[in-house]
């Protein structure tokens, strides 16, 4: 569209604006993608079922494919959790833009901090920090947030739990009836399975938040019409390369917490936790119940531990992880509520404190980055496919690396 | 207040979460140990048919894993 005179020097800070909340959501998109790598390949690594850089390449094509399978998350991101005036409204994109800024920053933390905490979870979190202080507390659905973010958030790793466990230890009692090895490289067969179902899981949950977060954008800018909600395809395209690009980096860090510092991993609990985690996941998307993969999987991890050996979980490194969970909302939301206050001093709604925010996040990110070499955690450490199926059998797994 | 009103956790369809869970996720990691233990049983028998048997419980056991996989990608396209 090409606007002219005094209405097209309006629209201008408002296109820029809705530019650099496109490229924020890409780019939350983008460490989506790596902080939730783990989530599907995670175990499979550890057991050696999959070469590091193998996983996360399956991993990232099945993201991308998954991105495309429904719109329906991305029709009801933020649905039941605040107000839709509020992200309609001039203030929108401004908003939008913050909730991005608390996301992306907290899921930043919690990688270098080696945690898998939940993307979806620091997003919902931006939104409702941001609407707090955009719109007051009246706009946030309270109510809707207990009922679609938090009952789901405490249930959903429980279950995993009891399903990944139950499945672990009737297993193993199965596997009495053949040689470790058979139980061993069988299970390392049916990890790849189980892994791509995860990625493709992921991928129709977690691509489409961001489609969704753009499509608000693009109708709180007018670009869509609200009563005719469609995700384009630029968007749709944009997103899927972007989750699929962070995959593919491969979140390292978070996917040697997830595959060997909860448990150590052997194959069939590999096999179990995944089985578990996918099950979950897609008979709770099925019944309308929105949740985090990485809460399942975690849970699923922790199942399978104990399903085993209930001592052999790590049980510091799980309360850990969610004491990040605890955080995450609460802490994603202050970052976003920051942002805006801060931008606001630049003028409400303004280019100005929009891009001095875009700046001061991307130093942010950049001295988190920096920081995070110092304690590197690469493909070629958490590579265990040269351990063969009779070796692990007879030694179980290998120590994390630490 | 209506809103209010409304149950935080729907139990009837947390139960059948649960129980979808128990059947898809502890079941096919179940199946799976079945279908392994029916292939290693037949390879190694000398007895025909007792390797029949053993091939047809991880057939079986293999098909129950497909058919959860396929109810799997089903619950993605078909989301509520």
């Amino acid at each position: 569209m090409v606007t002219t005179g005094a209405a097209g020097a309006a629209s201008l800070p408002r296109m820029v604006i809705l530019v650099l909340v496109v490229i924020t959501a890409v780019a939350f998109d983008f460490t989506n993608g790596f902080h939730d790598t783990a989530n599907a390949v995670a175990t499979s690594i550890a057991t050696g079922a999959l070469k590091p850089r193998v996983a996360v390449l399956m991993s990232a094509v099945l993201n991308l494919v998954g991105a495309f399978v429904s719109i329906k998350v991305a029709a009801t991101i933020a649905k039941g959790i605040v107000d839709p005036k509020a992200l309609e409204s001039n203030a929108g994109l401004s908003l939008v833009f913050a909730a991005l800024i608390g996301a992306i920053i907290w899921n930043l933390i919690t990688w270098y901090f080696t945690l898998p905490s939940s993307s979806s979870h620091a997003l919902i979190g931006g939104i409702i920090g941001a609407t707090l202080v955009a719109s007051g507390a009246h706009a946030v659905m309270f109510h809707g947030i207990a009922k679609s973010v938090i009952a789901p958030a405490i249930l959903s790793p429980i279950i995993c739990f009891l399903v990944a466990g139950i499945g672990t230890y009737v297993v193993y009692r199965l596997m009495r009836l053949i040689t470790g090895a058979e139980a061993v490289r069988g299970y390392r067969y049916g990890q790849i399975g189980s892994a791509a179902l995860v990625s493709l899981a992921h991928g129709t949950n977690d691509a489409q938040k961001t489609m969704g977060v753009i499509t608000l954008a693009l109708i709180a800018h007018g670009s869509i019409s609200a009563s005719h909600f469609y995700v384009p395809l630029w968007v749709k395209l944009a997103c899927a390369c972007a989750i699929a690009a962070g995959t593919a980096i491969g979140g390292w860090r978070i996917i040697n917490t997830m595959g060997n510092r909860i448990t150590e991993v052997e194959s069939p609990q590999g096999f179990a936790a995944e089985a578990a985690s996918a099950a979950v996941i897609l008979s709770s998307s099925y019944y309308g119940y929105p949740l985090s993969t990485t809460h399942v999987v975690s849970g699923g991890v922790m199942g399978a531990g104990a399903g085993r050996k209930l001592e052999s979980v790590h049980w510091n490194v799980a309360g850990q992880m969610v004491t990040a969970w605890v955080f995450t909302i609460p802490a994603a939301g202050v970052v976003a509520a920051a942002t805006w206050e801060i931008a606001r001093v630049f003028g409400a709604n303004s280019t100005a404190g929009t891009i001095v925010m875009a700046v001061l996040a991307a130093a942010a990110a950049a001295g988190l980055f920096t920081l995070a070499q110092r304690s590197k955690v690469g493909a070629t450490d958490l590579d265990r496919t040269h351990v063969s199926p009779e070796r692990e059998a007879q030694l179980g797994t290998a120590p994390a690396v630490a | 207040m209506l809103a209010l009103a409304s149950p935080i956790v729907d139990t009837n369809a947390l139960w059948k979460i649960v129980l979808a869970s128990l059947a898809a996720g502890a079941g096919v990691a179940i199946a799976f140990g079945i279908l392994l233990i029916g292939v290693s049983r037949a390879q190694k028998t000398t007895n025909g048919g007792a390797r029949v048997l053993d091939y047809g419980l991880a057939v079986i056991m293999g098909a129950f894993c497909v058919f959860a996989v396929v109810a799997g990608i089903h619950a993605m396209t078909v989301k509520h």
